[in-house]
């Protein structure tokens, strides 16, 4: 199958005096269909990938390698009037309220991207509308009501029905469960999960929560200091972690133990973004640290499965099989 | 549940708080008829989804918003009595950390004067002993020296929540309200900031009130546990007691979705919750109850003792008679 979004050796750094790498050396693939999950902790470049597929990139910023969605290679920027990516791609943010237009009726903002993007009929179009709104399910006097009258967990669906309607090939959800309680967070994500099967959609989620990851992506992505140090199917990541920074993450998680447990594992330090150092980033940090580890690069490769990437020259032993 | 000794520790009896609704609707409830003691030297770890009066009784215990009735007790101090100037010379007593450190900080000023601020306010010690307690409390929350004139938004959020304990901290008080101070940061970050306040709470002795709709993050770093629902609780017990022996329909419910963890799991949701007002002659959790009976739509259940010891407390009318 061919990927729908190809990003290959995809490096940015933002203008200014420390100039610095904000994402390193990136290569993804999405599948259709398929749900990709990119974790790392905040300031380690999650969203300035995002904003690069979706060509929203600040000026001045140096970027190399190549986006390619749908077999076309994509432009940085938009331009007026050139194909861009954000023809491809739709995206949510974490705060629903801030993208939506608090003066227009949720019903009229979503007609418009609907007039804009579908080749529908205008009589169809109030049809298309329920639609959206069962789809993402909101009942359906919500078209008449303005954004403020809505929980922050509607506003997130009125979102997703404003990404639907784009008829986009892939929807980039970035934090999108961040400023919602936990119950609410649960809705969105297994609407997001429920969307991307039925729809068939291809997603690509960014979210500093493992967790939330785990309930919707089928592949996912560690990121630290804008690199990719592992790269495995959802189910690998989690049973059998071999970056110790993703076994860390994984621990970290707050679970509720059989005993109350005297003191939390996790990570010691936090992760320092502002230097760039000569060998891995995770080094002063990791557990499992070698002298080397502090001069040379670790690469990402790929175990002989073949399907989990990791980039560490110490990495975690794999779980012995019990016989 | 009658206070017998208020002289030390956090108690409050019967607080009623009720929002007031725009378009003649009815008010919202806040907190209902509510008590809570909180033992000195304890944490008493509050969970409930959002809307549940968590936070509102917070501000409650601090008297920063007016309660419609109840009393508070805070170490012997009559809160709801004080005046205005007593409050405030008994307000170094009591402090509270937020979710969201960097709303919480003046962007504008640097963090060591942050940090002083509550010092020189309540007129604590000389610019001398003030400066020496200032390294103390970066040393105490595991802040380095070096960072003390930076302004917040240079720091990360980890550093950003450690400058808000210390400040919390500054002036020793003797009750700590953290309200979600952890449920903004990354995992590795929560876990130490977590770590942090417990090692605190062993050290210095504080009461502490803990906020958060995490129940991993509550078995933690509570010794007591309760649940919150519409502004009630629902249950309350020892944390070993309520992690093991769950006996609120609401609380069973709860634990099966965080034990779920990855599986998608049933959870009332504010969402959809019918905000109504629970003062009709039923128990406010009788619409999402999986347990429910004929009669919990007719009789509204009373916090009681269902066990001596562990002290386990629960509102429920499967408990009653």
């Amino acid at each position: 199958m061919n990927p729908i979004v190809s990003i290959r050796n995809l490096s940015i750094s933002y203008p200014g005096a420390g100039a610095r790498s904000a994402v390193k050396h990136i290569n993804m693939d999405i599948l259709p269909g398929q749900a990709v999950g990119l974790v790392g902790e905040s300031g380690c470049g999650k969203t300035t990938l995002a904003l690069a597929l979706m060509g929203m990139l600040p000026p001045g910023c140096d970027h190399r390698g190549e986006i390619i969605i749908s077999g076309q290679k994509v432009d940085f920027y938009q331009r007026p009037g050139q194909p861009s990516a954000r023809d491809h791609c739709a995206m949510i943010f974490q705060n629903p309220q801030t993208s939506l237009n608090p003066v227009i009726s949720i019903g009229t903002q979503i007609n418009r991207i609907i007039q804009r993007y579908s080749r529908l009929k205008k009589s169809a179009i109030p049809d298309r509308l329920a639609e959206l709104l069962m789809l993402v399910g909101l009942p359906d006097h919500c078209g008449k009501l303005y954004p403020h009258e809505l929980s922050g967990g509607m506003q997130q669906r009125v979102l997703l029905a404003m990404a639907l309607a784009r008829e986009a090939s892939i929807l980039i959800a970035d934090e999108p469960t961040t400023a919602l309680d936990a119950g609410t967070r649960l809705q969105i994500l297994n609407l997001l999960k429920q969307l991307q099967e039925k729809q068939n959609l291809s997603l690509l989620l960014i979210s500093h929560d493992l967790s939330a990851i785990a309930r919707v992506c089928q592949q996912v992505a560690i990121v630290y200091q804008g690199r990719i140090v592992e790269q495995a199917p959802q189910k690998l990541i989690y049973t059998q972690p071999r970056h110790p920074y993703s076994a860390g993450l994984l621990a970290a998680i707050p679970k509720i133990h059989p005993k109350r447990p005297r003191k939390l594992q996790t990570l010691l330090g936090e992760a320092n973004h502002a230097t760039e150092q000569s060998g891995c980033g995770f080094a002063s940090r990791c557990p499992r640290r070698e002298a080397y580890c502090e001069q040379q690069l670790p690469p990402l490769n790929a175990t002989l499965e073949k399907n989990q990437h990791f980039a560490c020259f110490n990495p975690r032993p794999l779980p012995t099989v019990r016989k | 549940m009658k206070p017998a000794d208020t002289s030390t520790g956090v108690h409050a009896n019967g607080l009623m708080k009720l929002w007031p609704a725009s378009n003649k609707q009815a008010p919202r409830v806040g907190l209902n008829n509510l008590d809570l003691i909180i033992p000195a030297g304890k944490t008493y770890g509050l969970v409930g989804e959002s809307g549940s009066g968590k936070s509102t009784l917070a501000l409650a215990l601090l008297r920063l918003i007016k309660l419609d009735a109840g009393e508070i007790w805070i170490n012997g101090q009559a809160i709801q009595t004080l005046s205005q100037a007593e409050l405030r010379a008994q307000r170094q007593h009591m402090q509270l950390i937020f979710q969201n450190p960097l709303a919480a900080l003046d962007p504008r000023q640097r963090i060591d004067n942050a940090i002083l601020e509550p010092l020189a306010l309540h007129k604590i010690g000389t610019a001398i002993q003030r400066r020496q307690q200032l390294r103390n409390l970066f040393e105490l929350v595991g802040l380095s020296q070096s960072l003390a004139s930076r302004y917040p938004h240079q720091l990360s959020g980890g550093q950003q929540q450690r400058v808000m304990i210390a400040r919390a901290l500054a002036c020793r008080p003797s009750f700590l309200i953290a309200d979600e101070p952890v449920s903004a940061l990354d995992a590795p970050i929560q876990a130490q900031i977590l770590n942090l306040l417990r090692e605190l709470q062993a050290e210095l002795g504080f009461t502490m009130l803990f906020i958060s709709h995490d129940l991993a993050v509550i078995q933690f770093i509570a010794d007591i546990v309760g649940v919150m629902y519409q502004g009630e609780l629902l249950e309350q017990a020892n944390n070993e007691a309520l992690f093991n022996n769950p006996c609120h329909p609401y609380t069973e419910s709860l634990l099966a979705a965080a034990g779920a963890g990855m599986q998608t799991a049933r959870l009332n949701s504010h969402d959809q919750a019918p905000r109504k007002t629970p003062l009709t002659g039923s128990c406010c959790y009788s619409a999402g109850c999986l347990r429910g009976m004929a009669v919990c739509s007719q009789q509204t259940p009373t916090l009681r003792y269902i066990n001596k010891s562990p002290p386990h407390w629960v509102k429920c009318l499967h408990y009653e008679n």
